[in-house]
């Protein structure tokens, strides 16, 4: 027999039972939406912002762009400026690993130009490297992606030169088929790569599976003062 | 040095012939002269084959030497701007260099690229000294900026030197707004590795008008560098020199193992079982531009000329693909699925409270009853 319960329905263990499977769903399902609302998606950086570049060829050919017959002396790199992400930073230098891989930067605020390469503005490639970001959030090159062709990238030099160069593409590459000589190489133009991580990020390994390339051509130099 | 010790010797052989003239003409006085000439003879010729091979040795290792007098001028008015990059490679096989150079002459405040030309220079010789920028444009309202960068790309493990620097002495005098130096490190030790901006900026003129910095402290294969002497002197000019060493040490590359295997980097390397082989340096390319002109000089070297730029090939092409992140902005939370995440599991709490409390319920009514 059920005693009265005046503040409720009946206790029965029917309804005990019912009440209990309800509360294990309302678990599951709960604890469902937020495992997937909090660690569902790995991949937010998924490359370029305009697909359209993506998997083109990179480099302008000779002749082509318009830095081909543009140089400037040779300079160490000291500020990276890009307008249309907002960006103006001091650039810090990089090397070598042991294992002949680069070197990365040690800030994640502050990129870093490769420096066994050109200078930006000599002939061939320039090469500067940032991190997408960090274990604590976006670091300085998470708007790379975002980058089209015809933006600005200013590079201020040592000497007091600014070397102005035009995006000419965004791509995104699998970090197994990262095309160094393509990136570092030279084509005989002046040309600036801007290199950080980007699409699926793998918890297991702790970096991301492909690298965003930015491609951009020398246009101009600004002598110092000017 | 052996230039002086040949002439010692020449001069001694001339005393020796100038002896046996004087002789008494006896057998053996003539067998005596006989072994004296054979000597002098043999002897010269050493010192010939000597010498011929030291300058061939110097040919080979490249001693890099630009914007000094007479090429460049010693007058008033100039802007002289020059600079010299070189990569010394050692390997487990030699050693080799790529040295770049860029010399620009041109009016006192026409700047770069205007008048420059640029050469670019590979050897399988290690580049052991620089010399640039000494004696010139000392007539007044001259600036002389120069600069060297040493690269060393040595194996790990190589024994590095300390860099030795003598700087700035007997520099910016004679009046002007002062300070007149701005020079890091002050160091004056004889014979040292770098001398720069020593007689140089004198005459008057403005303030920190010699800037002369030498930044890397040791160095692991070691290049005399020599600039901004005496130079940029007269009253209103500027010496803006610097000197940079940097070493990489890199992994060894065993000759005799072909193709190098090395490690993929750590995201690969776990997604792709086994290695992937990559040689670790790609070989140095030299790209001629538009307008340049490509000679081969004595000593297998390659001589690359760029009018009004520079013309630099990549020293080194790193393997693999860099990793510039760490996944702190990869979470790509989906804030929807976390509030109704959230409203569910509270109202998970909800309906096990309920029940919990309706379970026990009538065992308190009970006891309500029986004590009433």
């Amino acid at each position: 027999m059920t005693p009265d319960n005046p503040g409720g329905a009946p206790i029965a263990p029917g309804h005990r039972g019912r009440w209990m499977a309800l509360a294990v769903a309302l678990l599951l399902v709960g604890g469902a939406c937020l495992t997937a609302g909090l660690f569902g998606s790995h991949h937010p950086l998924g490359g370029p912002a305009h697909p359209g570049t993506l998997g083109l060829p990179s480099t302008v050919p000779v002749g082509e762009g318009h830095g081909a017959t543009l140089t400037a002396a040779r300079s160490v790199p000291t500020e990276l400026h890009i307008p249309a992400i907002g960006l103006a930073v001091s650039l810090a230098s990089l090397g070598l690993n042991a294992d002949g891989t680069v070197e990365v930067p040690t800030d994640a605020a502050r990129p870093g130009w490769f420096r066994l390469g050109p200078t930006p503005g000599q002939s061939g490639s320039a090469v500067i490297l940032g991190h997408v970001d960090s274990t604590a959030g976006p670091a300085v090159f998470f708007e790379l992606r975002s980058l089209a062709p015809g933006d600005v990238v200013d590079v201020g030099l040592a000497d007091g030169v600014t070397a102005v160069f035009d995006v000419t593409s965004v791509a995104m590459y699998l970090k197994a088929d990262f095309p160094a000589d393509q990136v570092y190489g030279s084509s005989g133009t002046s040309e600036l790569q801007l290199v950080t991580c980007g699409g699926t990020f793998d918890p297991g390994t702790g970096h991301y599976l492909s690298n965003i390339v930015v491609y951009s051509s020398l246009v101009a130099t600004i002598p110092a003062g000017g | 040095m052996r230039a002086n010790w040949a002439t010692t010797e020449g001069g001694g052989a001339g005393s020796s012939h100038t002896g046996a003239r004087g002789g008494q003409g006896g057998s053996w006085g003539r067998v005596l002269l006989g072994l004296l000439l054979t000597v002098t003879v043999a002897g010269g010729g050493l010192l010939v084959v000597g010498t011929a091979a030291t300058a061939s040795a110097a040919a080979t290792a490249p001693a890099v030497t630009q914007c000094d007098p007479p090429a460049t001028p010693t007058g008033a008015g100039y802007q002289v701007s020059c600079t010299v990059a070189v990569v010394n490679t050692v390997s487990s096989t030699g050693g080799g260099s790529t040295v770049t150079t860029t010399a620009c002459l041109a009016a006192a405040g026409v700047l770069p690229p205007s008048g420059c030309v640029s050469t670019e220079t590979s050897s399988d010789q290690l580049a052991t000294s620089v010399d640039q920028c000494n004696g010139v444009a000392y007539g007044g309202g001259s600036n002389v900026v120069c600069s060297v960068t040493v690269t060393d790309d040595v194996p790990s493990g190589t024994s590095i030197a300390a860099v030795t620097v003598d700087q700035c002495v007997g520099s910016g005098a004679e009046g002007g707004t002062q300070p007149t130096l701005d020079c890091a490190p002050t160091s004056s030790v004889t014979g040292a590795g770098v001398t720069q901006c020593n007689g140089s900026g004198n005459g008057g003129g403005a303030q920190d008008r010699v800037r002369c910095t030498v930044t890397g402290d040791m160095a692991a294969v070691p290049v005399a560098i020599n600039q901004c002497n005496g130079s940029s002197n007269g009253g209103g000019s500027t010496v803006v020199c610097t000197a940079t060493e940097t070493n990489v040490f890199s992994s060894v590359t065993p000759p005799t193992t072909t193709p190098v295997t090395t490690v993929v980097p750590v995201t690969t390397a776990t997604t792709t079982p086994g290695s992937t082989t990559t040689p670790t340096t790609a070989p140095t390319t030299s790209t001629t531009v538009v307008g340049s002109t490509s000679t081969t000089l004595a000593g297998g070297l390659t001589s690359v000329t760029v009018a009004g730029g520079t013309s630099a090939a990549p020293a080194v092409v790193p393997v693999g693909a860099p990793q510039t992140g760490r996944g702190g902005a990869s979470g790509g939370r989906d804030g929807a699925l976390v509030v109704l995440g959230g409203i569910l599991l509270a109202a998970t709490a909800v309906t096990v409270a309920t029940t919990v409390r309706r379970r026990r319920r009538p065992v308190t009514d009970l006891q309500h009853r029986d004590a009433g």
